[in-house]
């Protein structure tokens, strides 16, 4: 017990808690950044030699001059696929409702 | 099972942070232990220090719990300056006995005053609250107190079972003279009622001018005044009077907070067990004679409704029981008021019962702030449960605050009277998403009435920045080793006899 | 750079990767669209568990995440079917549940604490979106046009034959038995083609699965001998085939017996000796393949035939003397009512009683099929043409699902998948053929066709040779494509009404709409339940017709006398003399089985149909087949032969206890004489019935279920009638019985 919170509380009365994301967009954000996501594990899934014949992937290797299966790969596709699925992940997780 | 593994992994690798906040929880769960209640010996009795000069008991049945007042003008009579006054109450009375407040009547600066039982032996039937003055009392001088406190599960119904559409009838036990551990001088005893119908009462001799007590006046029955009285005196009485009304008893209330950051939200939870403590049904339950009188006689003893105002703000209501989702409810919201209005799944009796969920939203701005060192306030109601004409009563109550994961250094202050709460301490709690589990602080308080209703709590914390990223961060960790291990997949021939290009 | 990047972009769409890349999406788009269809109940009202089956299912599976799988295993519950309790554990199939509570361990690991209920609920719809990937892999074993593949997915997605079972909330063992089917299937066609023990053994372990999980796994135990020995016949044994059926047929055997339930049942019952004959059939045609490469021909024949012919005389005999001796059980009643549709409604009421035991009308077929129906003998002709073994495959599943779908409404299920993939073939033949936007040169084609046709001519064989299929204009191919595409939006606007309209209703709830259109819920059942469980004791016993057995233990949590595992006809007969016998007979039934309360559903002030009054005939069939002497049918029609609950109604009728629960009570609701039943549009007598031995001791708020509470022996030692009678203020009842025999004097 320490009644000199009501004193804390009342002093923080200019700075209430706002999310860095609020409710109403949260959905968008975790949609988008799931999107980009899953799109890169996509690419990089494509990128494996056991798919490497696409047609769409030559023509992000080309556009992004990305080497084929190769382990660069790994940070440059899959660190920003993970980034963005962590993000993706926790915010969906408050759209839906479960406010972790 | 590999991202198991890899969340492992992980945890130990965090885990410097987790050590941090583990230990500063432990400070402060101990420090919150208020528990300084003084074990005395078997044969104490409390010394005759004092004398009532005065004392006025009132005694209110208008609910369906008893709230009593006891304004009273103490004396020291001793010679030496005096702190400690008891009030003693049968062991029974003790353990239905809740919400104990003491102020000063002359002084309301003096604040509440440390009221807490005594512990000095089990078997007693007589046990003893201690009141402790802030101010030790000079030998001769006086000081009104007013001792408030409430009593649960205080009534029985007489008969035990009626019919459905009769009226129903409780009774209530009490002492005529206020039970006090020092001689009275003069007292009288107010009994408020619901209603003036009032078919028994114990009758008693007069005194004075008076030739029969008690008096009625109204809804009233005042018993007294009488004159001086030794200490433990006692003249038992019993009431019985009209309560048309659904005698509501919750005997455990769960309540639940759960902070989250990354959401901006706060979610309320509540799981009542609630018990309709009035009369039985002695001819079991006839929907024809209920749908009767659902148009000519609406007022019943059974419990149709129950209104909840939430707080504005609140959203997403929800009321659901143990086999899903209750479609009677129905909830309002604008900009001045959150009511959630719920009926049960069907009207309860006496010795009915009806367990039930609710639980909604909040924004976060609404009960949470920011400290200027950088930590974290908020600041919830205690208790949120339905406003009823008759009142309700809460047994026992598990109030949760669940704060984020990672949350340390946690301090909390209620105005719920500290004798009320039982128990409180730090605990973990594991869910979505969750590695360590949450810091939640868990505060258990008994015999509590809706008169607490909007107490506040006030809990104080610290998030660093790294426990808050550590649901993000544990799931780049899983990611990163799902797309490691794939690649090392993808990139190994699993043939015996692979071609090479 | 650009220029690059546009022929990149114009060569996309061409290549391997991307069209598989196309395919993912696309696949994955259809198992999307396959979830969310089934979504319409969890919208419209919550996630609950729907109607009977699923909720003993819900309650098993809380059973086995709360006690662990060993504990679920050694199951005997004793709060069913009192007083003789059920050996759960033995007698249900585990794969529903326990694949519910890996998922749910799962998901806990994974940090993410998801409630049993919304798995259990979620469970179905998220297996067919398996289905749907199931059936693509199965219809790419059949045709290399990939789009059938998906043209499959596509309407095993959406069919209702298959949402009909497979809805949000409807947590039965169909759920992932039709996933497992369709997936075994494609298991078996993939070992068959490649003569792969692999796949073989990977046949065998999804059979295993599918065993676990239902009980129409015979389906698959009697549909691959039947392909077996219809390639046999055709003269297509081969190697390949050897393999793969003794693989899946070896092991998936052994698997099969690790189910308790099933146990011995695959060596010792009449649905299981196809497989093993063929089986056996197939060692011998192994053996005869070698003999033959060992000794001439001529010789050979004779050997032949007086071998087969020794050994199929020898086998048929086996059978004969060992059915008749009893190892090996003679078809169960489930299996002949399948031969004879008229055979349950018979012998065993019981199965007959079942709505979804009947045999099914026309109109269904097209209401769960729609144009599907049109397409299926298409496709099934289009696989008559290529006739490769897993084209017989087809051919044979496409029978034999028909057949058993015309039997019984609810072996619809199982023909749903062939459907799908057979009317896939036939729509992306067309497709394949109509959208080609390439037309073939006339004269090419001339030339063409002249230089086949006289090679046609030389081979003397007609069908051998294939005509240049090609259409020329391209009105005809927009009206073909643009009619067809207007086909498969109508089939995807029916798919969705009937999905919605048909098949969304969790039937523990029920919705109705008020007069302004908003929903109204009606949660009688719920609220019933829901006092059941809260105000009597947690041991009191309630007897109900067997329908709401499951739906009591999973919601009330009480004991009942007997539920929808219809295991024991004799109890259930019971039951159904308490119901339909006088109050003086089955209040000493209700006794010696200690029933506290009865609960009667009752729709006459709603208008419900579903009620026990319209059931009640059933009751009394089932009675009558133990007790033909205390219990008649035909008491309960009027001389004319009509089922009435009104004043005209019999007097058996009158004094059943079913009839008396049922409107107890009922017309003090009414002005007097005007007491109504809105489900069967009868005016019912002005004096309600009494009840002497049962106290009303509860009443929805819609009136759909009525509970009554069995009353204790009397204080004073009087039958009840004398001691209700008293109660009421019917002191004169001696005197009436005197009156009684005088009244015969003065006649």
């Amino acid at each position: 017990m320490d009644s000199s919170l009501h004193e804390v509380w009342q002093a923080a009365a200019g700075s209430p808690f706002v999310p860095t994301v609020g409710k109403g967009s949260q959905f968008l954000v975790a949609f988008v950044l799931l999107l980009i996501g899953f799109s890169l594990s996509g690419a990089f899934a494509l990128s494996m030699p056991y798919l490497c014949h696409s047609n769409v992937i030559q023509l992000v290797l080309l556009t992004m001059r990305f080497p084929d299966r190769s382990l660069v790969n790994l940070p440059i596709l899959a660190v920003p696929a993970s980034l963005a699925l962590a993000v993706g992940v926790v915010y969906m997780f408050c759209a839906v409702g479960v406010y972790v | 099972m590999k991202t198991t593994a890899v969340f492992s992994a992980f945890v130990s690798l965090l885990s410097f942070a987790s050590a941090a906040g583990a230990s500063s929880k432990k400070s402060s769960a101990s420090s919150d232990s208020s528990s300084t209640s003084t074990t005395l010996p078997a044969t104490f009795k409390p010394p005759q220090v004092f004398k009532n000069a005065n004392l006025v008991h009132v005694i209110s049945l208008e609910k369906n719990y008893v709230k009593e007042n006891i304004n009273v003008l103490v004396e020291n009579i001793d010679k030496a300056p005096q702190d400690e006054y008891f009030v003693p109450f049968t062991a029974d009375q003790m353990s239905r006995l809740g919400g104990v407040e003491v102020k000063d009547r002359k002084d309301a600066s003096a604040g509440p005053f440390v009221a807490e039982p005594v512990e000095f032996d089990q078997e007693s039937d007589i046990q003893y609250l201690r009141i402790r003055l802030p101010k030790p009392l000079a030998p001769g001088a006086q000081q009104t107190l007013g001792i408030s406190y409430y009593l649960l599960k205080a009534y029985k119904p007489l008969p035990a079972s009626i019919k459905q559409e009769e009226q129903q009838y409780l009774t209530f036990s009490f002492s005529a003279y206020c039970s006090s551990a020092y001689t009275t001088t003069k007292q009288k005893t107010e009994v408020k009622f619901p209603s003036g119908n009032i078919p028994d009462y114990t009758k008693l001799p007069g005194s004075g001018d008076v030739s029969e007590f008690p008096q009625k006046q109204g809804s009233k029955l005042i018993y007294g005044p009488f004159d001086e009285k030794p200490a433990g005196a006692a003249q038992p009485v019993s009431v019985r009077f009209e309560f048309t009304k659904p005698v509501t008893h919750v005997s455990r209330l769960e309540r639940d907070i759960e902070v989250s950051h990354w959401g901006g939200n706060v979610a309320f939870e509540e799981r009542y067990t609630l018990y309709h403590r009035g009369a039985n049904l002695s001819s079991l339950f006839n929907r024809v004679k209920w749908q009767q009188a659902q148009y000519y006689h609406p007022t019943t003893f059974a419990l149709k409704e129950l209104k909840f105002p939430l707080r504005v703000g609140s959203v997403d209501a929800y009321y659901t029981d143990v086999i899903g989702n209750v479609s009677t409810s129905h909830f309002r919201t604008n900009k001045r008021e959150a009511l959630l209005e719920i009926k049960p799944r069907y009207p309860v009796f006496g010795g009915w019962k009806f367990p039930f969920t609710i639980g909604w939203n909040s924004d976060a701005k609404n009960f949470l702030r920011k400290t200027a060192t950088g930590g974290f306030v908020l600041n919830v109601p205690f208790l949120e449960g339905p406003r009823q004409p008759e009142g309700v009563e809460y047994e026992q109550v598990q109030l949760r605050v669940i704060l984020p994961e990672g949350a340390e250094n946690v301090r909390y202050h209620t105005s719920i009277p500290p004798s009320s709460i039982t128990e409180a301490g730090i605990e973990i709690h594991k869910t979505f998403l969750d590695t360590l589990g949450r810091t939640a602080l868990v505060i258990r308080a008994r015999n509590l009435v809706d008169d607490f209703r909007d107490r506040d709590l006030v809990v104080a914390y610290d998030y660093p920045l790294l426990a808050s990223l550590r649901k993000p961060l544990v799931v780049f960790a899983s990611a990163v080793a799902v797309f490691v291990v794939a690649w090392i997949v993808g990139n190994v021939e699993l043939k015996f006899d692979s071609p090479k290009k | 750079m650009s220029a690059d990047l546009l022929q990149v972009l114009a060569s996309a769409g061409k290549g391997k990767g991307t069209r598989s890349l196309l395919r993912v999406i696309i696949l994955a788009l259809i198992a999307g669209a396959a979830v969310s269809s089934r979504l319409f109940s969890v919208i419209r009202f919550e996630s609950i568990i729907h109607e009977f089956d699923p909720w003993f299912n819900f309650r098993a599976t809380k059973y086995l995440v709360a006690n662990g799988f060993y504990k679920f295993w050694d199951w005997f519950d004793d709060r069913t079917w009192h007083p003789l309790g059920r050996v759960t554990g033995g007698t249900l199939y585990p794969g529903l549940m326990v694949t519910s509570g890996v998922i749910y361990h799962a998901l806990r690991a994974l940090t993410i604490p998801v409630d049993i209920r919304n798995i259990c609920v979620l469970l179905a719809p998220g297996f067919s979106g398996l289905t749907a990937i199931a059936a693509y892999l199965l219809t790419n074993e059949m045709t290399p046009s990939s789009s059938a593949g998906l043209l499959a997915a596509l309407f095993v997605g959406i069919a209702p034959g298959y949402i009909s079972r497979s809805v949000a909330g409807s947590y039965d063992n169909e759920a992932i038995a039709i996933f497992l089917l369709v997936f075994t299937f494609y298991l078996w066609i993939k070992a068959l083609k490649q003569g792969s023990m692999l796949w073989g053994a990977l046949c065998a372990l999804f059979y295993g699965y599918m065993v676990a999980s239902w009980g129409g796994y015979a389906f698959i135990t009697c549909l691959l001998p039947l392909h077996a020995f219809v390639l046999i016949c055709m003269g297509r044994y081969s190697t390949r085939l050897y393999v793969a059926y003794t693989t899946w047929y070896a092991l998936g055997t052994l698997a099969s017996m690790q189910i308790p339930f099933v146990g011995f049942l695959p060596v010792k019952t009449s649905e299981h000796m196809p497989a093993l004959g063929i089986f056996g059939f197939l060692q011998l045609l192994a053996f005869l393949d070698y003999v033959r490469s060992a000794i001439p021909s001529r010789q050979f024949q004779t050997f032949l035939w007086l071998f087969a012919g020794a050994t199929f005389g020898l086998g048929l005999l086996g059978l004969v003397i060992a059915t008749s001796a009893g190892f090996i059980a003679p078809w169960s009643g489930r299996f002949y009512s399948l031969w004879d549709t008229g055979y349950a409604k018979i012998h065993i009421p019981i199965i007959a009683s079942v709505s979804e035991h009947q045999p099914t009308a026309w109109p269904a077929f097209f209401f769960d099929l729609n144009m599907l129906i049109w397409l299926f003998p298409v496709g099934v002709y289009l696989c008559f043409q290529e006739l490769a073994d897993e084209h017989v495959f087809i051919v044979v599943y496409a029978l034999f699902g028909s057949y058993f779908a015309g039997v019984m409404v609810r072996l619809m299920l199982t023909l749903t998948p062939v459907v799908c993939v057979a009317a896939a073939i036939a729509v992306s033949t067309l497709l394949d053929a109509y959208l080609n936007a390439k037309s073939p040169n006339p004269e090419e084609v001339q030339a063409l066709e002249s230089s086949e046709g006289k090679r046609a001519v030389k081979s003397g064989l007609r069908s051998t040779s294939k005509p240049v299929v090609g259409v020329y204009g391209l009105w005809g191919k927009g009206m073909v494509v643009g009619a067809m595409v207007v086909y498969l939006l109508v089939f995807v606007l029916h798919c969705t009404w009937v999905t919605s309209n048909a098949y969304s209703s969790p039937s523990v709830v029920l919705a109705s709409r008020l007069p302004d259109g908003s929903q109204h819920i009606i949660d009688d059942y719920r609220e019933a339940y829901q006092w059941l469980r809260q105000n009597t004791r947690e041991d009191a016993k309630i007897m109900s017709w067997w329908d709401y057995g499951y739906q009591i233990g999973g919601m009330a949590d009480r004991p009942t006398l007997v539920d929808n595992n219809t295991w024991n006809n004799t109890h259930i007969a019971t039951v159904g003399k308490a119901m339909s016998s006088r109050e003086e007979v089955s209040y000493p039934i209700m006794r010696q089985h200690e029933v506290d309360y009865v609960l009667v559903v009752f729709g006459g002030l709603l208008g419900y149909s579903g009620d026990d009054i319209n059931k009640f005939l059933w009751m009394v069939r089932i009675a009558e087949g133990i007790w033909p002497d205390e219990v008649s049918e035909r008491a309960f029609f009027t001389p004319r032969g009509e089922y009435r609950v009104d004043a005209e109604a019999t007097e058996t009728m009158k004094n059943s206890l079913m009839y008396k629960m049922s409107y107890y009570n009922y017309n003090n609701l009414f002005p007097p004489g005007q007491a109504v039943d809105r489900m069967r549009g009868a005016r019912l007598p002005e004096v309600g019935p009494t009840l002497n031995t049962l106290e009303e001791a509860f009443t929805s708020e819609n009136w759909i279920i009525r509970i009554y509470k069995v009353k204790d022996l009397d204080n004073l030692g009087r039958d009840h009638a004398s001691a209700a009678a008293f109660d009421r203020g019917h002191k004169k009842k001696k005197a009436t019985k005197k009156r009684g025999p005088r009244l015969l004097r003065v006649e």
